[in-house]
């Protein structure tokens, strides 16, 4: 059943109370940095009760049910919490849960199965919050026993033809429910804030809750998973929380005795402010910073020798020479930085580059730590990809996943600077890979409605080990298709392939379509209802269990007869689109 | 008037000897027991009554009276260094059972007087009926710790264990939070991690 954005903190005192009984059992998905921040609020809150618990990190379903069946049968009230995964999913069968257990899931992943919203289901939780917006949940079964309690409400008997009639008409809204695609809903870490907020446990580590929720929607944002409105309303939302934090009002700058103004030392302080859209200003160089992000290389595309020459005229224009914008950014002087600032509001326009700027956060602790959402996220994401190794670990997800929650806490620098340098050299290989595949129209094939780019065939080999990784993948797809969507007439969805980190045989494969799917308004991620149907019409060997369903693993041999058969579907899939619309 | 017996007086030297001997010693380990000197200073107290008895029938005379008082005050004086010695040792008998425990090594316990033994066992008994009865381990923790549950994270497959809160299942690469006592001798084992992320 559904749990709404009122009786959030009812479920977490309910999970609490449940802990005493046996340890609550938490599984926690290894694919997003969202995850990653629900987990260490939930767990912060869960220490300061002193309630025993024990985390898996998962990253498949088929894992989630293996483990689901290892949870001992003794019939004691356990409390289950899935932290981005089990939402998308029967969670009763998938995990097999026994009597007493009872499944708390805070999930962004949508559409939700229907069995576990079905109000029946008192054994499986969804936190949903309202703000999503109203939604209607078909009833998720038509078996024949439960058309008659449906029946009481009605008056007189039924005929077995009425009966059907409204059969086939459930069936056809619950298809119509699943068929719209994935697309995703309040980031978790935001929820177990929420939560926080209300008991107050906020002000747990230094407002550390409130810094994940910030990371959780950030995160969400970089990877089109949030609406620019509603990322707009979250910002809000959370900028009012920040500016109550009990710091807020505490002076920047102090003057000395003697009239200068030095920096005020200021420990673990939050801030609203803008940010430009550029790519880990901080840690690069603001020319590489400007050339590497989406935004910029799009805005000016730059990967073709006019695109380059515009931003060098740009940089013209503002009048900072390159040397100056090609040396560390921690070392150009402010003065230049303002100056640049202010010239970019004057010509960036005339250049592209509008909205150079978005509002978000930062942080800051003491005088040498001052890092903003956006590059949290993409140190974090970067360690979770598994990106260089250091060999310590055994690079499973598991590890990856510890290692990435280490370097999130704000005590550990080294490691979350280690995953900056592991972005910003993922980010190169994303600018690379794109640029090659933009620069020739050959290498983007169009089949059917569908654009389809293998990186496989047309990547350079050094760069294609680095996207193993789902969302290192998906980087180079969404920035190819923000590419496409400014220079082609036609927006088509686009399916990139690259290659499986488990097996040789296989290839990863990612969909974005043509609109970000951010909201349900603007249409899911219909691939995640493809991909299966296709793997599975012409009998391909497949692997489709990540909790991303967007992503599937295809056997090499079949890639070309599985590229043909989504291209089909999806032109059925348009085809009954047009029809509707008539 | 002096007696035979004052060769053997040493007037309070051999039991400043003993104080210095335990004062001097590293305070973490327990000398042997130096049962040579007490019984020598106990025999010196004797040999000052022996002295105080002979004196007193002429105490009349005032040099009598000096010398009566220096034997008394070399009894008091020798008293209170062997007290001081045997506190001492005492001190650290019950430290033993802190840091060491219940198992007492044979080395220290050669080291002990056999009352020391007897203090041990009886201290130790007094503890545990203590202990049973707060229902606590006292000697876990010898510094009271911030939180009694510790965040561990696991670098094994270990199996299930039983704890105070239920079965928790050690499974490699899983994070838990356990009771400090409970997760202690699996951190010494290697099985644990405790881990510090705050």
């Amino acid at each position: 059943m559904l749990v709404g954005a009122n009786n959030f903190h009812y479920a977490y005192a309910s999970i609490r109370d449940e802990g005493a009984n046996c340890p609550v059992l938490i599984y926690v998905s290894t694919a997003e940095v969202d995850a990653l921040c629900a987990f260490r609020t939930l767990k912060m809150m869960l220490k300061s009760d002193h309630v025993a618990f024990s985390a898996y990190p998962v990253s498949e379903y088929d894992e989630l049910q293996r483990l689901g069946a290892e949870i001992p049968d003794d019939g004691l009230q356990r409390a289950i919490v899935l932290i981005n995964c089990g939402g998308t999913e029967d969670v009763r069968a998938v995990m097999g849960l026994r009597k007493g257990a009872r499944a708390y899931v805070f999930d962004s992943h949508r559409p939700l199965d229907l069995v576990n919203v079905s109000a029946d289901n008192q054994d499986v939780l969804v936190m949903r919050d309202d703000k999503e917006g109203e939604e209607s949940f078909p009833e998720p079964h038509s078996d024949d026993s439960d058309s008659d309690d449906s029946s009481d409400d009605d008056e007189g008997p039924e005929s077995p033809r009425t009966r059907r009639v409204r059969r086939q008409e459930r069936a056809r809204d619950r298809a119509a429910y699943y068929a719209r695609g994935s697309f995703y809903g309040r980031a978790s870490g935001i929820i177990m804030h929420d939560i926080a907020y209300k008991l107050n446990k906020d002000r747990l580590e230094n407002y550390l809750p409130l810094w994940l929720a910030v990371v959780s929607m950030t995160d969400q944002y970089l990877h089109q998973r949030l609406s620019h409105e509603m990322y707009t309303s979250c910002v809000m939302e959370l900028a009012t929380r920040v500016s109550a934090m009990s710091n807020a009002d505490q002076p920047m700058t102090r003057y000395l005795e003697d009239g200068t103004v030095v920096n005020a030392f200021s420990e673990r302080r939050l801030q609203y402010n803008e940010e430009f859209r550029f790519m880990l200003l901080r840690h690069w160089t603001l020319y590489d910073s400007m050339l590497h992000s989406n935004y910029v290389a799009t805005a000016l595309q730059t990967w073709t020798e006019r695109g380059r020459a515009n931003l060098n005229s740009l940089f013209a224009h503002v009048g900072i020479s390159l040397d100056v914008a090609k040396q560390k950014y921690k070392h150009m002087e402010p003065e230049k930085m303002k100056q640049f600032e202010e010239r970019l509001e004057q010509y960036g326009s005339s250049h592209g580059l509008d909205n150079v700027k978005f509002w978000s956060f930062q942080y800051s602790h003491g005088y040498s730590v001052k890092v903003c959402a956006a590059d949290v996220v993409y140190g974090a994401t970067a360690l979770l990809e598994g990106l260089g190794e250091s060999g310590e670990g055994d690079g499973s997800a598991a590890d990856n996943f510890w290692r990435a929650a280490q370097a999130l806490s704000l005590g550990n620098w080294e490691e979350m600077e280690s995953g900056i340098g592991h972005a910003i050299r993922l980010q190169q290989a994303v600018m690379r890979q794109g640029s090659v595949a933009l620069s020739s129209s050959a290498h983007i094939r169009t089949t059917g409605s569908l654009r389809c780019y293998n990186l496989l065939d047309h990547g350079s080999p050094a760069d294609v080990k680095l996207f193993t990784h789902p969302l290192s993948l998906l980087k180079l797809a969404l920035f190819i298709q923000d590419a496409l969507r400014l220079t082609r007439n036609r927006i088509r969805p686009l399916v990139v392939i690259g290659p499986s980190s488990e097996d040789d045989s296989f290839a990863l494969i990612v969909g974005v379509t043509a609109k970000p799917n951010t909201d349900d308004t603007s249409g899911g991620n219909f691939f995640t209802y493809s991909f299966k149907l296709a793997a599975e019409r012409i009998n391909a060997r497949f692997k489709h269990g990540s909790f991303e369903a967007s992503i599937i693993q295809v056997a090499k041999r079949d890639l070309g007869q599985f590229i043909e058969a989504l291209s089909d579907i999806d032109a059925e899939r348009l085809a009954r689109l047009r029809a509707s619309a008539d | 008037m002096p007696t035979n017996a004052s060769t053997s007086l040493s007037f309070g030297k051999k039991a400043a000897e003993l104080v210095r001997e335990i004062v001097e010693s590293d305070p973490e380990t327990l000398p042997p027991y130096n049962a040579d000197a007490m019984r020598t200073i106990v025999e010196q107290c004797g040999d000052h009554r022996a002295e105080i008895v002979t004196l007193a029938p002429d105490a009349s005379e005032d040099a009598t009276r000096v010398g009566l008082l220096a034997h008394h005050q070399a009894i008091l004086r020798n008293k209170r260094a062997m007290l001081v010695y045997l506190n001492e040792r005492v001190g650290r008998v019950k430290e033993m059972r802190w840091s060491v425990g219940m198992g007492l090594p044979e080395s220290a316990s050669a080291n002990m007087s056999h009352g020391e033994r007897t203090f041990f066992t009886k201290y130790a008994e007094t503890l545990n009926e203590y202990m049973r009865a707060v229902d606590l381990d006292l000697t876990l923790d010898l510094e009271p710790p911030q939180n009694h549950k510790i965040q561990v994270r696991c670098l094994e497959d270990h199996g299930e264990i039983f704890t105070r809160d239920g079965t928790v299942d050690l499974k490699k690469n899983t994070v838990h939070l356990l009771w400090r006592e409970e997760a202690q001798p699996l951190i010494r084992e290697g099985v644990l991690e405790q881990m510090d992320d705050e």
